[in-house]
């Protein structure tokens, strides 16, 4: 079954004519004969999907120095042949009229054209003042979970081990911080034990407050393809609206009131250990239980503290650490006895029974269980927490690291884990998953560096929402926005956008490839090269490190990142930090990457095979082999034989199953404001829609954002699809159009908002609270209002 | 089963038809036979789809398995199940984004 199948995407993939002509041939006058608009393609050369952490290969079709098509790779082991829209679309997306092809500095309301030498020159003195008047922390880089690795590697080592200040932040941060802190603290090592094969070997889903039917589709679409391979597979999905996440072939759907999600995955709990389907021999051998802080807050206040800040200047501030108390199995069955279905339906609104049916699924030990998740837990107050929780499930049943049994946390980006997270791109982290902290971290990336580690600063410097705080009093003065939209996607962003521009010493450098809301409220704009307008490699959520080679060259004078990175880097005179002699940069840079992981259980493979691998492979890569499953003897090479499991990122080797309680959200919908809002994403569209809204497919497919509220609110507020509606907070308001059904069909007192369009910007009306163990904010819950605009 | 669901499927469709023919959106009622071809947006990308797919998910093969009133049959029978991940909607009335370039700052909040 599976080779026909595999046969059949060949072909399909192999040539894309075929489709045509076959299609043509079936049913002439149709599809078949449409035009294409692009003459075909010379030569076809691999490069993972730039768009999300999916990880898709794809053959990159060119023509006289054009991108001109694409196919998805058929030799690719995550999406066999197959591609999303965003993926067909990319070709489309190096070629929008407006990219950005010369330096722009800012001249009151307009921006002039200067040249990459003014731009560096202007760019390095702003950060040479700030840096000699109020020290290296005055200074900030906020890049992205689509930064590439080198690009990553090289702005990290630059901030600190070069000017010495650890205020270097991604955007991953709002988008994977929970996803990081909670394999931390439950496994005490980043990133999932599992990989995609699961899908195939599972027949079991979760799926947790996630629509991964349009942000991951070709995962998605592996699992539609096994439920209809096998028709004892299940899929649950649990979300807090229906979508098409929740369509066919979902078994049982479950819609749950925003953040109840923490007493469901305890009375689910709750059901497997009162019914006894615990695995015990695993528990007794592999696991110990803990609880941690309770009543933590909610990161609204600036320089946010534990309990309370009573001093607000950042030099003496520290940052939120959970504190960890060993508990006994039976405390813990103890903490679970609150957690009964029944009480769980009363905050959740999920009958009680569903809720049962749900854990003995899970619990059931005929059957694997494989759960996924993404911004619905990781954008969360309790984000941490509810990782947590799922791990629990899996822990408490043995369900865990072995095929077809794997809890796997989805990101978002498609370098998020291969960037942000192995390279170490926060504030608090070194490459290879160290941290600043630590001095044992510290002197061995001091000595890989080359630098003295008295070089490398041991405070954590600002996280994300801090970062931006900081620049809003003008405790930053200097920052450098790359890759990323932050004046669109943080919560409550007025705040932020206002703080950009209050002048003063603050300075903004944008470095983008079109207009964004950014790059409008910056002070000096670069332009750079995009995808395979340059040499890069991503790492995906399933520990894949893929590389591809530059294929085109960036319109007009835009250069790649990693360029500007050391052009600016010299001009601070630290150019001996990238000093590589006649090798290749991009492999110079790997090469010395490559050291942070070797024997740490992150092993990558050398460079140059990841430049020939289609597909990429998945770390730790040791003797040449790829580690699919980790923590499981027999699949990773760090598990010794006869240990059988080993969580080797925890000191005993044991994964902690925590206490974690369920805490309300930091607002809920009450008089004034009575419907939650939650936001995120549409297929079509890649975040910000920056780069997609100017494919014009994909904008024909959708234009703008509108607000989905309940059939049931429409007809109280007397408003019709299509009626203009004002959904306004405590921090701002929105105006767009009503959208009763289609894809998304909310429950009453729930409204969702897309945050792709720049027109309707939901971020002016979300809260910037955060989870205080991940900082990362949650987009999924603030009180609104709605009336007819 | 099988076919009680197909027979759903038809009513389902043709109510959907009757009541969309009767919408606001001229453009996204029911395709007429060869009428409604876009272009794609370059050889071998998936072609778009000339009327309206939300207001019809779950339905696709309704008419794309076999053909029905000259819809084009799916080439790709083992993956049926996911359309609307790879084939899109398209509003004609819009225009390519941004309507005008501006590089200026922006409305204060």
């Amino acid at each position: 079954m599976k080779l026909s199948r595999r046969e059949l995407l060949k072909t399909l993939a192999g040539a894309g004519a075929a489709i045509v002509s076959s299609s043509g041939a079936i049913l002439p006058g149709s599809v078949g004969q449409a035009q294409a608009a692009e003459p075909a393609a010379e030569a076809w050369k691999k490069s993972p999907c730039r768009f999300c952490g999916v990880g898709c290969g794809v053959l990159v079709g060119l023509r006289e120095g054009r991108v001109v098509a694409v196919r998805g790779d058929a030799e690719a082991p995550v999406n066999r042949g197959l591609l999303c829209i965003k993926g067909y679309s990319l070709p489309k997306i190096l070629y929008g009229p407006d990219r950005y092809k010369v330096p722009l500095l800012r001249q009151g309301n307009k921006f002039v054209q200067i040249s990459w030498s003014q731009a560096l020159d202007i760019m390095a003195s702003k950060f040479k003042e700030a840096i000699q008047q109020h020290g290296p922390e005055s200074v900030a880089a906020y890049f992205s979970g689509q930064t590439t690795i080198f690009e990553g590697y090289a702005i990290n080592k630059l901030m600190k081990a070069g000017i010495g200040s650890n205020n270097i932040e991604s955007n991953a941060r709002l988008c994977m911080a929970s996803a990081v802190t909670g394999f931390y603290s439950t496994f005490g090592m980043d990133e999932p034990m599992g990989c995609y094969d699961d899908f195939e070997l599972t027949d079991t889903f979760f799926v947790w407050g996630s629509n991964f039917a349009e942000m991951h589709p070709i995962l998605y679409s592996r699992m539609v393809e096994r439920k209809h391979q096998d028709s004892n597979v299940k899929i649950v999905s649990l979300q807090t609206y229906l979508n098409r996440s929740t369509d066919e072939p979902a078994d049982i759907v479950a819609i749950f009131k925003p953040h109840t999600d923490l007493a469901i995955a305890n009375a689910m709990a709750h059901v497997i250990v009162k019914e006894g389907l615990i695995n015990e021999a695993f528990i007794q051998q592999h696991v110990t239980f803990k609880k941690g802080l309770t009543e933590i807050g909610y990161g609204v206040e600036d320089n946010f503290e534990y309990g309370g800040a009573l001093e607000t200047s950042w030099k003496t501030y520290k940052p939120f650490a959970d504190k960890a108390q060993a508990i006994s199995f039976e405390e813990y069955k103890k903490f679970l006895e609150t957690y009964t279905p029944e009480y769980a339906e009363k905050l959740s609104g999920v009958p009680a029974d569903t809720i049962r049916r749900i854990a003995r699924l899970l619990g059931d030990p005929k059957r694997k269980a494989i759960s996924c998740w993404t911004m619905g837990f990781n954008q969360h107050v309790r984000g941490t927490w509810i990782n947590n929780l799922v791990y629990n499930l899996h822990l408490l049943t043995g369900k865990i690291a072995e095929p077809g049994n794997s809890p796997l946390s989805l990101t978002g980006q498609p370098s998020a884990c291969g960037t942000t997270r192995e390279v170490g791109v926060l504030s608090h982290a070194l490459p290879g998953g160290m941290f600043v902290a630590n001095p044992e971290h510290r002197k061995k990336t001091a000595h890989i560096w080359n630098v003295p580690v008295e070089k490398i600063s041991p405070r954590p410097g600002y996280h994300t929402m801090e970062m931006f705080r900081a620049l809003d009093r003008g405790d930053i003065k200097v920052i450098w926005i790359n890759t990323t939209n932050p004046f669109q996607t943080l919560p409550h962003v007025s705040r932020y956008r206002k703080g950009a521009r209050k002048g003063g010493e603050r300075f903004v450098v944008v470095s983008e490839v079109y207009p964004s809301e950014t790059a409008r409220h910056a002070d000096l704009i670069l332009p750079s090269a995009m995808w395979v307008e340059k040499e890069g490699m991503f790492g995906n959520t399933e520990r894949r490190t893929q590389h591809w080679f530059k294929m085109v060259d960036p319109p007009g004078e835009a250069k790649d990142d990693l360029w500007q990175i050391v052009e600016l880097a010299k001009r601070l005179d630290l150019g001996h930090l990238f000093a590589y002699g006649e090798e290749p940069l991009q492999k110079a840079i790997f090469e010395e990457y490559r050291q942070f992981g070797q024997g740490s259980g992150k092993d990558l493979a050398p460079y140059d095979v990841y430049a020939k691998v289609r597909g990429g492979l998945r770390w730790p890569v040791v003797e040449g082999k790829e580690t699919r499953w980790r923590y499981r003897e027999g699949f990773d090479p760090y598990v010794k034989k006869g240990e059988g499991v080993r969580f080797y990122g925890q000191p005993d080797g044991r994964a902690v199953i925590w206490a974690r309680p369920y805490e309300p959200p930091a607002e809920q919908p009450d008089k004034q404001y009575p419907f939650w809002l939650t936001t995120g994403r549409v297929l079509e569209h890649w975040h910000t829609g920056t780069i997609t809204r100017r494919v014009l497919e994909l904008h024909r497919a959708v234009p703008f954002a509108p607000v989905w509220i309940s059939s049931e609110d429409a007809g109280a507020l007397g408003i019709k699809t299509g009626d203009s509606v004002r959904v306004q907070s405590r921090r701002g308001e929105i105006v767009t159009k009503a959208q009763i059904g289609g894809r998304n069909t909310v429950p009453k007192g729930v409204v969702f908002v897309p945050f792709f369009d720049e027109n309707v910007l939901i971020n002016l009306v979300t809260l910037d609270a955060y989870d205080p163990i991940s900082k990362q904010p949650d987009y999924k819950k603030c009180a609104v209002r709605i009336e007819k605009a | 089963m099988k076919s009680l669901k197909t027979i759903f499927f038809w009513i389902f469709l043709f109510g959907l038809l009757a009541t969309l023919s009767g919408s606001a959106f001229p453009e996204q009622v029911a395709p007429q036979q060869g009428s409604k071809k876009l272009p794609r947006a370059y050889e071998g990308a998936p072609p778009l789809i000339p009327h309206d797919a939300e207001a019809r998910k779950g339905v696709c093969l309704a008419c794309h398995e076999f053909g029905i009133a000259g819809a084009p049959i799916v080439p790709h029978p083992t993956r049926n199940h996911f359309c609307l991940q790879c084939h899109v909607g398209q509003d004609l009335s819009v225009k390519a984004f941004p309507a005008v370039s501006s590089q200026e700052e922006k409305r204060p909040e």
